[in-house]
């Protein structure tokens, strides 16, 4: 058999070299832990300064209640204005709060009472979070005060509504339920392709592929021997990784194991596919591996909704999205983990990686040709 | 014997971008002859067999094997032939073995034809006791045996070779010679480029390529009785060499003076204890089969190296302690020809100039003087890539020159390039030595070895002897260097 003859050269090939064996196994476990640990949105401890120029009960409540909330943590007493630039400035405050001498003199009165609020809105995105935070903390001061002042008075209560909000999929809001998911998608996509087109375009700078075009081997024959030896690698990367993932990391399992296996063994076909695609149009190594990292790795980064959700890009951006197949399987692995969906919602995004896998084969097959030029 | 047509070559072209690597070819190859190609480097012998064995298509012109059509059924006809490529064509990581079995598989050979001959193979090329070792770490004879073995183990009724003698010691390629006579022999259809006359001159009939034309075709004995002095009266004007810009030095005294050195690697042995002197002016060859420690002892002797024990002074510099000031005096040039091939020519002159530290002034002096001597007058702005191998082989002698170096180390400079560019660039190693610079010489081709003052032979790491070619002749009663190599090789083995 041919082709059981090219994938035990294959597996031989790659058992002996550590370097292929080392980045298909060891380096997506190094980035598993360096995103599981490093990469998080979630807002927490973000310091904060405080001029309270009131230095009343009143205003220490009101620090009581951002540094009791668990999202604030007071790192600065300020007594100047100069000083709250200078800590902003060196980045030593996201958020700076500054209480006015009469702040309790007017709560006392009845009047409104004004505080400011400083923000560090360098990243746009913590700085939206952590606003809509102060504010809450706040309102809620406000209304408390309120109450209690009217209590105070022996009036009746004010009529208030309370949102009573409960979080689906992801209860505990934290970012690493929907990092690791979303990183099988990117990891899968960053090493298997760039292994496999290597593996081919090393065959052509050493001459070996010359004798494979006076063999009788045909291209689909060549092709499949390259695919199943790196798929197999790679699904068992995907499955390292989604077991160090969910264990180590204790990530919640809500959807069945087998949908997301299947899933990934097809998404496995089209990350090695795109390899063997680009080993067709390339002739060295150092090509193949930039203009791997070029269509895999960078794209599955930035447009597979892994970091930066698509919904909130700009319309043509989302379009583009759809290129990548990192993005059908980061919605697949998802959905199953943080969502239990089955086939009969993921269908969609599983015939887009069928077919994008069926068009991968024929352009290889096609463009792979027993010619030396 | 030989039979029917069965290659039939008709107005074959072959066109890479603009310029034609072949054009006009007219040929056909009877079955059961052996056939060569010669010709000098770019002349389109790989073009050619390319063509032949179907994996190149035509621009124009076509090709047929047994009648079947090189592109439309180049499946057909890449079955019944056997190719290896002047490229390395085994993987390295696999062991001998398991390179003779992925080669038998995918032919689809059945088993227990595989291990009948798998034995016979083995046998016939004396790689029995190698079976298990990878093939990175067989010297360069015995992985073209072995290439050739791969070849051989589907029985192709055609084999097809391209130079499989590049780079190949005299021992091993006699041996390569006689396997491949051997399946001749059997009544197959030999074809192969070859750039040693003395094989072509045992060839049924020779295809002699000049610039992509088909210059000649017919039987060895019809071009003459010395191949040799035809190839070189059609291949390539006698140019004349411009002198050295750089003045003569005092020839006396010894530019490389090596006393028991050593250099192991573990357990093995690469070099063991080696001495000898080398003069100013004097050339002095170094040979031995693949594998004998040639280059590792220039490695040392370029200060590139560190010896395990023993002392070598070169240019009158213990390369050993102070390598940095004796890569000074030193020229070396690899089979490699280590040029930059993404910089013109002119551009890797003025590179390498820099490096050595070279002054404007000098520096352009002597890049004209590298372009006379190279005759790269009009391909200075061409790219490296773009030189033929002759022309890149000179460029890099011109580089290694750039800053006057005492002593020159070349590393089998003339692998690989045809017999006229060869006499030439043996005229400039005469002219370089008569200044007054010591060069030091590796090659496989023992006729140009005749060249040298002096040579060392060197198997296993010892030397055998050291004398001019001229006496070792005479001692061992060989008509040629290359007598007298397989004769001292057959008696250390």
């Amino acid at each position: 058999m041919m082709l059981a003859a090219l994938i035990r050269k294959e597996a031989r090939e790659i058992l002996r070299d550590p370097i292929t064996l080392g980045t298909a196994i060891f380096l997506p476990l190094v980035l598993l832990f360096l995103f599981g640990y490093g990469v998080t949105l979630d807002v927490e401890d973000v310091p904060m300064a405080v001029y309270d120029q009131d230095k009343s009960q009143d205003s220490a409540r009101l620090v009581e209640a951002f540094t009791r909330s668990g999202y604030f943590r007071l790192k600065h007493d300020l007594d100047s204005v100069r000083q709250l630039g200078d800590v902003m400035d060196r980045g030593q405050a996201t958020l700076a709060l500054i209480i006015p001498h009469d702040f309790s003199e007017d709560l006392r009165a009845g009047n409104k009472a004004t505080v400011q609020i400083i923000l560090d809105g360098t990243f746009s995105a913590t700085a939206l979070i952590v606003s809509n935070y102060a504010t809450a903390i706040v309102n809620r001061y406000s209304t408390e005060t309120a109450v209690k002042a009217l209590a105070a008075r022996g009036a009746p209560p004010l009529p208030h509504v309370t949102a009573v909000s409960r979080v689906w999929y992801n209860a505990p809001m934290k970012s690493v339920n929907y990092i690791v998911p979303g990183l099988f998608a990117v990891l899968l996509m960053a090493f298997p392709p760039m292994l496999t087109a290597l593996s081919i375009v090393r065959e052509k700078e050493r001459g070996t592929i010359e004798q494979i075009y006076v063999s009788p081997v045909s291209s689909p024959t060549f092709i499949l021997g390259k695919i199943i030896p790196y798929g197999a690698i790679a699904f068992l990367e995907m499955l390292l990784i989604l077991s160090v993932g969910t264990l180590w990391f204790h990530i919640p399992f809500q959807g069945s194991l087998m949908l997301l296996l299947a899933t990934s063994l097809l998404y496995v076909l089209v990350t090695v596919g795109i390899g063997v695609f680009v080993s067709t149009i390339t002739r060295t190594q150092l090509a193949a591996m930039l203009l791997s990292l070029l269509i895999t790795l960078m794209p599955s980064f930035l447009f597979s909704g892994f970091l930066f959700p698509i919904a909130s890009m700009p319309y043509l951006f989302q379009f583009y999205t759809y290129f990548f197949p990192a993005r059908y399987f980061n919605d697949i692995s998802r959905d199953i983990f943080l969502k239990g969906l089955g086939l009969e919602y993921l269908w969609g995004n599983v015939a887009l990686l069928l077919a994008y896998t069926v068009i991968l084969f024929v352009l290889a097959s096609l463009r792979f040709r027993k010619k030396v030029a | 014997m030989i039979g029917e047509t069965c290659i039939r070559v008709a107005g074959l072209g072959r066109r890479f971008r603009k310029s034609w690597a072949i054009r006009g070819v007219n040929l056909e190859i009877r079955r059961g002859e052996l056939f060569g190609i010669v010709g000098p480097d770019g002349a389109g012998k790989t073009t050619l067999i390319q063509s032949l064995c179907a994996i190149l298509d035509p621009t124009e012109g076509n090709v047929t094997v047994d009648g079947l059509d090189s592109v439309r059924d180049a499946a057909a006809i890449t079955s019944r032939l056997g190719y290896m490529s002047q490229a390395y064509s085994l993987y390295e990581d696999l062991t001998v073995e398991e390179n003779l079995e992925f080669f038998a598989e995918i032919r689809g050979i059945p088993s227990p034809l595989f291990a009948q001959r798998k034995q016979r193979l083995l046998e016939f090329s004396g790689l029995a006791p190698f079976l298990d070792r990878r093939t990175k770490h067989l010297s360069g004879g015995m992985q073209k045996k072995l290439a050739l073995c791969c070849n051989l183990v589907h029985e192709p009724d055609i084999l097809i070779l391209d130079e499989p003698n590049l780079g190949v010691d005299p021992v091993s390629r006699r041996q390569l010679w006689r396997m491949l006579r051997g399946y001749h022999a059997q009544g197959n259809t030999v074809i192969l480029a070859t750039s040693y006359m003395d094989e072509a001159g045992q060839c049924d009939r020779m295809a002699f390529l000049l610039q992509g034309q088909l210059l000649a075709c017919d039987k060895p004995e019809t071009f003459g009785d010395d191949l040799e002095t035809v190839f070189k009266a059609h291949a390539a004007p006698a140019r004349t060499v411009a002198g050295l810009p750089f003045a003569a030095r005092a020839a006396d005294g010894n530019a490389i003076e090596v006393q028991g050195l050593t250099r192991r690697f573990g357990d093995f042995t690469a070099v063991d204890g080696i001495s000898f002197t080398v003069k100013r002016g004097e050339i002095f060859g170094f040979l031995g089969p693949n594998g004998s420690g040639k280059s590792t002892t220039i490695r040392m002797l370029c200060g590139l190296l560190p010896p395990s024990t023993g002392e070598a002074t070169v240019a009158g510099v213990d390369v050993a302690r102070r390598p940095e000031d004796a890569r000074r005096g030193i020229g070396y040039m690899s089979q490699r020809f280590s040029l930059y091939l993404d910089l013109t020519a002119a551009e890797n002159i003025e590179f390498f100039g820099r490096v050595y530290g070279l002054d404007s002034a000098t520096l352009s002096a002597r890049m004209q003087w590298v372009i006379a001597m190279a005759g790269l007058g009009g391909h200075e702005k061409s790219l490296t890539r773009d030189l033929s191998g002759a022309l890149r082989q000179r460029l890099a002698l011109g580089c290694a020159l750039l800053h006057q170096p005492e002593v020159l180390f070349l590393d089998e400079p003339t692998s690989g390039v045809d017999p006229a560019s060869r006499e030439a660039f043996w005229r400039l190693i005469r002219v370089i030595a008569d200044a007054g610079a010591a060069v030091f010489v590796t090659t496989h081709y023992l006729a140009e070895a005749e060249n040298c003052h002096r040579v060392a032979f060197i198997d296993r790491g010892s030397i055998l002897c050291i004398d001019a070619p001229q006496r070792l002749q005479e001692l061992h009663g060989g008509a040629t260097l290359e007598d007298v190599f397989i004769q001292l090789m057959e008696h250390a083995a």
